[in-house]
């Protein structure tokens, strides 16, 4: 009688500062809404949504050099990949200060010159005045390839003219020279054939989108646990002893505390399921799974997924009984949400990390809870993330209860 | 001098509240010593992309020569070397590898042929689950690891067809020859945008979000130090002073926890081996850190419950993830770009005007929170009145 009369406390405490704490975690979920809107809509008017724009500026006048960004444009497999813009000096640089360019090729004068003289005065490749990113990498990995291209090619060139030395051919190398290169030409032109591409297709598995969602999903869920700090932390165990003292043991307190902040947690992100819903109704992002999607599927798989909600949520408690004080609490929240977030795969892809933080991240809580969201999404079985779910989730709240314990114990003392 | 006496002392007030507690230094001293962990991790070996390679022929040379140069390259893409052919296809329907590049037996003799001009026909069978940019850039290093193979054929052919032949110049001789004339440095620097140095960009891209990750956890610490004040002053800790005073109190519990997060914060950077010029760095933070303490000044003018300031930390923390150069270098919403305090300072480090700008946005940050306190406290009396 006494604990369900605890419980209706607790849920009505709860319930008491949950609508303020909703109110502020919709206002975040929709600035994220509209931020992501802001995003894809500027994608979305983009035709080359995954190409990398690269600008060229400098002197191209060199017709030789005319026809290598003639050939790059129109001819070059590159073209769907990397597309190359030539632009003004100035115009190139504001376009990259507005991130609308991944980095500049800036070449310098009488290039072509140098390069078939063999006195390579070496073109800029410039990035922006920032830290790195995933485009500058990769553009800077390619443009290393393309300069080993260039070298490979000048050498032979180089050698050429031994050999023709050799044989008596001392006039008229002009002619050798353009014919060497137009020959390597169509040997960087045509590379894409010496590949016999097979595509085996997309089986049992989430698209990146999808995958996505889930790891946006998971990161929500973490950081749900730092707006709910008003409810979970606790400033002194005064009270928890009361309980104690009148038959409501450790383990019912945390129980029903659990309790409370698991149903607010799950009503919450049903919340945000209706709104999901809503949004994908009219437009799916291009994203595999959300194809057909409507608001029932959306708190259906909410539904699904539970259990790893339940398991993310007791998780937070252990850490609320762990830290004490505000600072303490938040920083602790944050930290859990960013370094377990990380390793699990909600920024990156997990296939992105060594084989060691894969199976690292495979074994814990997050990484468990993402799976499960994944396989949920892709309606795969998820028997086996259930069943280590619940185990987590009676692992975090024993734990809770043996903290509480020795932090009432060390009240005493 | 006497108000900043009072600053220093709230700031040596606060400061010993947080650290009264073990579990906010064990925090503290968490963060730095996770970095050599995470890094000596992140140094295996990782890639944005993974490839199986498998070659037809495991005594195949130049197989060999270009599976040992693509494996032994810094690069972000990762290599796996398979036994069989079906295993490595294997991985790519489960999805444990993005792509198989199959080698076949022979494979001097294709490349030949192809840069010979003898044949169309592709040689390098690639299995993939679905075509992405990420493996079309893939192949282009692929193709880069083969190419010193097809620019010598190349060679070749057109020196026997034009000014000699084998007999007169045997294959090996002009080999060796090729192979003397690799003269040639790089044809493209790299270099930022306003700078002509050249650069090594860091190719350790899991390392890439560790100090934009780390600069939110002070401002974490520090918008939890503002929810501390918001509930001290609930709790009437500070009746006795004057609402236009309250400032101050303010400013030293969120600078203590600003300063103790920052120390472990550059520690972290340190030994993560991500610190530029010490010189750049300690401005750089020193201005972050004030930066930060007023950006949390003007949130304790604002929310008027720490609860409610506590369910808004997410939101700011997503905005600065997704607005902040941590993860993406975004140019969008630039005017809410320019009111978080971790933009200035993760440009400060590649772009001296942002370390004016952050002057600026101190200047400003600590009027606003000052005119602010201001029009609280005159709220306040005349609700009082």
């Amino acid at each position: 009688m006494k604990k369900n009369k605890y419980l209706f406390l607790q849920l009505k405490r709860t319930m008491k500062i949950y609508p303020s704490v909703l109110v502020i975690t919709l206002i975040t979920l929709c600035s994220i809404v509209l931020t992501a809107g802001v995003i894809l809509n500027k994608e979305a008017q983009r035709e080359d949504k995954q190409k990398m724009r690269v600008g060229l500026v400098g002197d191209v006048s060199d017709s030789y050099l005319g026809l290598g960004v003639y050939a790059l444009k129109n001819m070059d497999s590159s073209r769907f990949t990397i597309d190359f813009l030539k632009l003004e000096e100035q115009e190139a640089r504001q376009m990259l200060k507005d991130r609308e360019l991944t980095g500049i090729v800036q070449v310098p004068d009488n290039f072509i010159e140098s390069v078939s003289h063999g006195d390579n005065v070496p073109a800029d490749y410039i990035t922006l005045n920032a830290p790195e990113s995933f485009g500058t990498v990769v553009t800077a990995e390619i443009t290393q390839t393309v300069s080993s291209l260039i070298t490979c090619s000048q050498n032979a060139m180089d050698c050429m003219f031994s050999v023709a030395k050799m044989s008596g051919e001392n006039k008229g190398l002009r002619k050798y020279i353009d014919e060497l290169t137009l020959l390597y030409a169509d040997r960087i032109l045509n590379r894409e054939a010496v590949f016999n591409i097979t595509n085996v297709g997309v089986l049992d598995y989430v698209s990146v989108g999808g995958y996505y969602i889930c790891g946006i999903l998971m990161f929500l869920l973490l950081l749900w646990g730092i707006s709910c700090n008003k409810i979970l932390i606790k400033k002194n165990y005064g009270m928890s002893k009361v309980l104690c003292s009148r038959g409501i043991k450790s383990g019912s307190q945390i129980f029903f505390e659990y309790l409370g902040y698991l149903i607010i947690t799950v009503a919450t992100f049903l919340v945000f399921a209706i709104i999901f819903g809503v949004v994908i109704q009219n437009d799916d992002f291009g994203i595999a799974e959300l194809q057909g999607a409507d608001v029932f599927s959306c708190i259906g798989f909410i539904i699904k997924v539970i259990p790893a909600v339940a398991m993310i949520a007791a998780m937070q408690m252990m850490l609320y009984e762990l830290a004490t004080g505000t600072v303490n609490a938040i920083l602790l929240q944050f930290l859990t949400a960013v370094v377990l977030g990380y390793i699990s795969g909600c920024f990156y892809p997990n296939t992105f990390f060594p084989e060691v933080m894969q199976k690292t991240a495979s074994v814990l809580p997050t990484g468990v809870g993402l799976a499960f969201m994944r396989k949920a999404i892709t309606s795969n079985s998820v028997t086996k993330e259930l069943i280590i779910s619940l185990v987590y989730t009676v692992i975090f709240l024993a734990a809770s209860v043996l903290i509480r314990e020795y932090k009432m114990a060390g009240d005493e003392k | 001098m006497r108000k900043i006496k009072r600053l220093l002392m709230w700031y040596y007030m606060f400061s010993k509240r947080l650290f009264k507690r073990y579990s906010f230094i064990v925090i503290l001293l968490t963060i730095p010593l996770m970095i050599p962990v995470a890094k000596s991790v992140m140094s295996e070996d990782s890639g944005m992309v993974t490839v199986a390679l498998f070659a037809e022929d495991s005594n195949d040379e130049t197989a060999a020569r270009i599976i040992k140069n693509l494996t032994e390259e810094e690069s972000v893409i990762r290599y796996r070397v398979f036994d069989t052919e079906e295993a490595a296809a294997l991985a790519v329907k489960k999805a444990d590898v993005d792509a198989a590049w199959i080698f076949p037996g022979g494979i001097r003799e294709k490349i030949e042929a192809f840069a010979q001009g003898q044949s169309k026909k592709p040689f390098i069978d690639v299995i993939e689950q679905e075509e992405t940019v990420s493996l079309k850039l893939a192949r282009e290093k692929l193709y880069g690891a083969m190419y010193s193979y097809i620019a010598f054929d190349t060679l070749k052919y057109y020196s026997y067809m034009r000014f000699t032949t084998p007999t007169q110049l045997p294959e090996r001789t002009l080999e060796q020859m090729y192979i003397n004339t690799d003269k040639y440095d790089d044809i493209i620097n790299i270099k930022r945008l306003d700078s002509d140095e050249e650069i090594t960009l860091n190719r350790n891209f899991l390392a890439i979000p560790i100090r934009g990750l780390l600069s939110l956890v002070i401002m974490l610490c520090t918008m939890s130090a503002a929810m501390y004040y918001i509930r001290d002053c609930a709790d009437g800790k500070f009746d006795w002073l004057s609402p236009k005073k309250r400032l101050a109190p303010a400013f030293g519990s969120c600078l203590a926890a600003c300063v103790a997060s920052s120390l472990a914060v550059f520690a972290a950077l340190f030994f993560a081996g991500i610190f530029e010029n010490p010189g750049r760095e300690i401005l750089s933070m020193t201005l972050y850190m004030i930066a930060a303490t007023g950006f949390s000044l003007v949130l304790c003018e604002l929310f008027s419950s720490a609860g409610k300031l506590g369910a808004a930390i997410p939101f700011f923390m997503i905005v600065m993830i997704v607005l902040c150069p941590i993860f993406f270098n975004l140019n969008i919403l630039s005017p809410i770009q320019h009111m978080l305090p971790p933009y200035y300072y993760l440009l400060s480090l590649y772009n001296d005007k942002y370390i004016i700008y952050m002057i600026y946005y101190c200047a400003g940050v600590y009027v606003l929170a000052y005119i602010l306190s201001l029009l609280m406290a005159n709220s306040k009396r005349r609700m009082t009145d």
